[in-house]
C-alpha cells in the first residue's frame, strides 16, 4: 500500500472538512482560521512534494497520478498557500464566513487536484463543476452583496453555459468513439480528426476548458467577476485557478488532438482573438482588477499558443508559463490586496506616490507587471520566449507575429500602471503602507524568485519537459 | 421485457399490446365515467374563488414582480439536492449484490457526504421557516 499516493488529495479533503466542521460549530474566529490554514496550506506543499514522484493509473483507469499531475499538485499547493497567506484579514467577508471561505478555498484546490489528474471525459467533468462551484459561492461571499451577488451571477451564467456545451461535445465524442477514457480516446480517434463531428466533439469539450482559462469565446465573465469579488477571491482565481485550466487543457489536447490539422485551426483563431480583445480591452481600464482581468484573457491567448503547437516543447513551454503566471498574477494581486488595506476595489490612480508610501510593494508590482509584459530578465520573458519559439519550431510564423504585437500593446498599459506608483504625485495627503515585516519578506522573496527564474530558468524548464514527457 | 406466450390468448394479436390496449380503454372509461358522473350528480355553485385557475397556492394573476418568500425557494433547493441523490442511491440499491462490499462503502460514503451536508444547512439556518433578524 503506497500512501502517498493519494497524499495530496486526502490531506486536502479532509483539512476542507476541517474548516466546514469549525464552520459548523460556531464561534467565528478569523485569527485561530487563519492560523490553521496557514499551517495546513504549508504541511500540504510539503505533502505534494514528497508525493511528486508517485506513479499510478486508479480506480478502473480514470484517475492518473503521474509526474505531470503530480507537479501541478503541488504547484496548486503552492499557490494555495501563497493565497493563504495574504487572506490574515480578509475585510470584505464577513466574519461568520471565514471558515466557510477557507473550506471553500481548500475544496476548490482539492476539486483542481483531482482535475489534473482525471484521465476520463466525466472525471475531468465532475472536478471542473466541483471546482467552479467552489467559485461561484467564494466571488458571491462579498461583503457588498450587490457587487458579490452580480459578479457571482454572472460567473455562474457563463460557466453553466460553457459546461453545458463541454457535455454536448462530450456526448459527441461518446458516440463517435464508444469511450470516454483518455487514452483509450487517444487510439480511437487515431485518423478520424478530419471527421467533422469528431471536431466539434473535441471542441466542444474544449468550451468547458477555455472557460475555466478566461479564454476567447468565454472571457466574458472575468472583468466583472475580477472586479465584484474580494481582492483576495480574485487573487486566488487569477493566480491558481487558471493553472488547472491548463493542465486540463494541456492532457486533453495532448490526448485526443494529435492529426487535428484542424484543431490547431480553431486554436489559432481562439488565441489570436483572445490575445487581442484582452489586450486591447485593458488599455481603456481604470479599475486595477479589471486591467488584470483583461490582461488574463490575454495571457490565455499566449498559452493557447503553445497549446496549439501539439509538441512536446510546446507543451513543456505552457507548463514553465503556469509556474510563470502563478508568480506573477500572485505577486500583482498581493499588492493589490495590502494597497487596498480596506478590501475596496484599487483604483489606478490610487497606485499615486506607491514609491514612497511603500517601496516594496512598488517594486514587487513593477517587476511582476514587467514579469507579465514579458521584459528580459523576468520569468514572464522567458515563458513566452520559450512558447514563441516552441510555435516557429512548427512554422506559425504570423501568429508568433501577432503575439509580438500584442505584447507590445501589452507594455502600454502596464507602463500606465508602473507610471502611477513610480510618478504621479497623490492628490491628497497619503500616508505610508503599513507592511508587515512577513509580507516585505513575501514580497521581496516573489521578486527574487521572478528575476531568479529569469536569469536561470533551466531547473524549471527540465521539470517542465520531464511532466510532459508522461503525457501522449 | 419477454413477450408473453400463451396459447389460450384472447386473439390472435401480439398478446402484450393487446393487453396494453385493453387496459388503456379500461382506464378511458373509467375516467370518462368518473367525469361524466361528478358532472351530472354534483352539485354547482361557481364563485370567483373556484373558477380561478389553480397554482399551488399562489394567486396566477397580477404583477408577477412580488417579492416572493426565500423559504419556498430555499425548500425546493433542497428538496432537488436530495432527491437527485435518492436516485443515485436506487440505482446502487438495484444492484447491490453485484457490487458488494465495496460498492457499500461506497455509498456509505456517499450518504455520509449528504448528511454533513443536511446538518450544514440545518446549522446555518436553511430550514428556519421565518425572516432571520437582520445581522450586521
Amino acid at each position: 500500500m503506497r500512501w502517498m499516493l493519494l497524499g495530496p488529495e486526502v490531506y486536502t479533503f479532509l483539512a476542507a472538512l476541517g474548516f466546514l466542521g469549525i464552520s459548523l460549530a460556531g464561534r467565528p474566529n478569523s485569527g485561530r482560521d487563519h492560523l490553521a490554514a496557514l499551517c495546513l496550506s504549508g504541511v500540504g506543499v510539503l505533502l505534494a512534494a514528497s508525493a511528486l514522484s508517485e506513479d499510478a493509473i486508479l480506480f478502473s483507469e480514470v484517475y492518473r497520478v503521474d509526474l505531470f499531475s503530480q507537479v501541478f499538485k503541488l504547484l496548486l499547493s503552492v499557490g494555495l498557500f501563497l493565497i493563504v497567506c495574504i487572506c490574515g484579514e480578509v475585510r470584505e467577508i464577513r466574519e461568520e464566513n471565514r471558515s466557510d471561505f477557507f473550506a471553500l478555498i481548500f475544496f476548490c484546490t482539492l476539486a483542481m487536484m483531482l482535475l489534473v489528474s482525471g484521465n476520463h471525459l466525466l472525471t475531468l467533468y465532475l472536478s471542473l463543476e466541483l471546482s467552479s462551484y467552489s467559485l461561484y459561492v467564494l466571488v458571491s461571499l462579498r461583503r457588498a452583496r450587490d457587487m458579490g451577488v452580480e459578479a457571482g451571477i454572472k460567473f455562474f451564467l457563463v460557466g453553466i453555459f460553457a459546461s453545458a456545451l463541454m457535455l454536448f461535445g462530450m456526448a459527441v465524442l461518446y458516440a463517435m468513439t464508444r469511450t470516454m477514457n483518455l487514452n483509450a480516446l487517444n487510439g480511437a480517434l487515431h485518423g478520424m480528426m478530419g471527421q467533422p463531428l469528431v471536431l466539434l466533439g473535441v471542441v466542444l469539450t474544449l468550451s468547458g476548458f477555455l472557460f475555466k482559462l478566461a479564454c476567447f469565446p468565454f472571457h466574458l465573465w472575468v472583468p466583472d467577476v475580477y472586479q465584484g469579488a474580494a481582492n483576495e477571491v480574485t487573487a486566488y482565481l487569477a493566480a491558481v485557478s487558471k493553472l488547472a485550466g491548463m493542465a486540463a487543457i494541456l492532457r486533453f489536447v495532448a490526448s485526443v488532438g494529435q492529426g487535428g490539422a484542424d484543431l490547431v485551426q480553431v486554436l489559432l483563431v481562439f488565441s489570436v482573438a483572445s490575445m487581442t480583445l484582452g489586450n486591447l480591452a485593458a488599455i481603456t481600464q481604470q479599475d486595477l482588477k479589471r486591467l488584470l482581468g483583461y490582461s488574463t484573457v490575454a495571457h490565455a491567448g499566449y498559452v493557447l499558443i503553445g497549446v496549439l503547437t501539439l509538441s512536446a516543447s510546446g507543451y513543456a513551454s505552457v507548463v514553465f508559463y503556469a509556474l510563470a503566471l502563478l508568480v506573477m498574477k500572485f505577486t500583482a494581486f498581493l499588492v493589490v490586496v495590502k494597497v487596498a488595506g480596506n478590501g475596496t476595489n484599487l483604483h489606478i490612480n490610487q497606485l499615486a506616490g506607491l514609491h514612497r508610501r511603500s517601496p516594496v510593494l512598488a517594486m514587487a508590482l513593477m517587476v511582476s507587471l514587467f514579469s507579465l509584459a514579458g521584459i528580459p530578465p523576468t520569468v514572464g520573458f522567458t515563458g513566452k520566449f520559450l512558447i514563441f519559439v516552441a510555435a516557429m519550431e512548427k512554422g506559425h510564423f504570423a501568429l508568433v507575429l501577432i503575439a509580438m504585437a500584442n505584447v507590445l500593446i501589452s507594455l502600454y498599459y502596464y507602463l500606465l500602471v508602473i507610471k502611477a506608483a513610480y510618478l504621479l504625485e497623490p492628490e491628497g495627503e497619503t500616508g505610508p503602507i503599513a507592511v508587515s515585516a512577513p509580507t516585505k519578506v513575501l514580497a521581496t522573496a516573489l521578486v527574487g524568485a521572478m528575476v531568479l527564474a529569469g536569469f536561470y530558468p533551466y531547473p524549471f524548464m527540465e521539470i517542465a519537459q520531464a511532466a510532459v514527457g508522461v503525457l501522449p | 421485457m419477454e413477450p408473453v406466450v400463451s396459447a389460450g390468448a384472447l386473439s390472435p394479436w401480439e398478446p402484450g399490446v393487446f393487453a396494453l390496449f385493453v387496459y388503456g380503454l379500461l382506464i378511458c372509461v373509467f375516467v370518462g365515467s368518473q367525469l361524466f358522473i361528478a358532472g351530472w350528480l354534483g352539485e354547482k355553485k361557481p364563485s370567483a374563488e373556484k373558477s380561478r385557475p389553480y397554482e399551488c397556492g399562489v394567486i396566477p394573476t397580477g404583477s408577477a414582480r412580488l417579492r416572493y418568500p426565500v423559504p419556498f425557494y430555499l425548500v425546493a433547493v433542497f428538496f432537488l439536492i436530495f432527491d437527485v441523490e435518492g436516485a443515485y442511491i436506487l440505482t446502487w440499491a438495484v444492484s447491490y449484490e453485484e457490487l458488494g462490499w465495496i460498492g457499500w462503502a461506497q455509498m456509505s460514503f456517499f450518504i455520509a457526504v449528504l448528511l454533513l451536508g443536511l446538518a450544514y444547512l440545518w446549522v446555518k439556518g436553511g430550514l428556519d421557516w421565518m425572516p432571520l433578524p437582520r445581522k450586521e
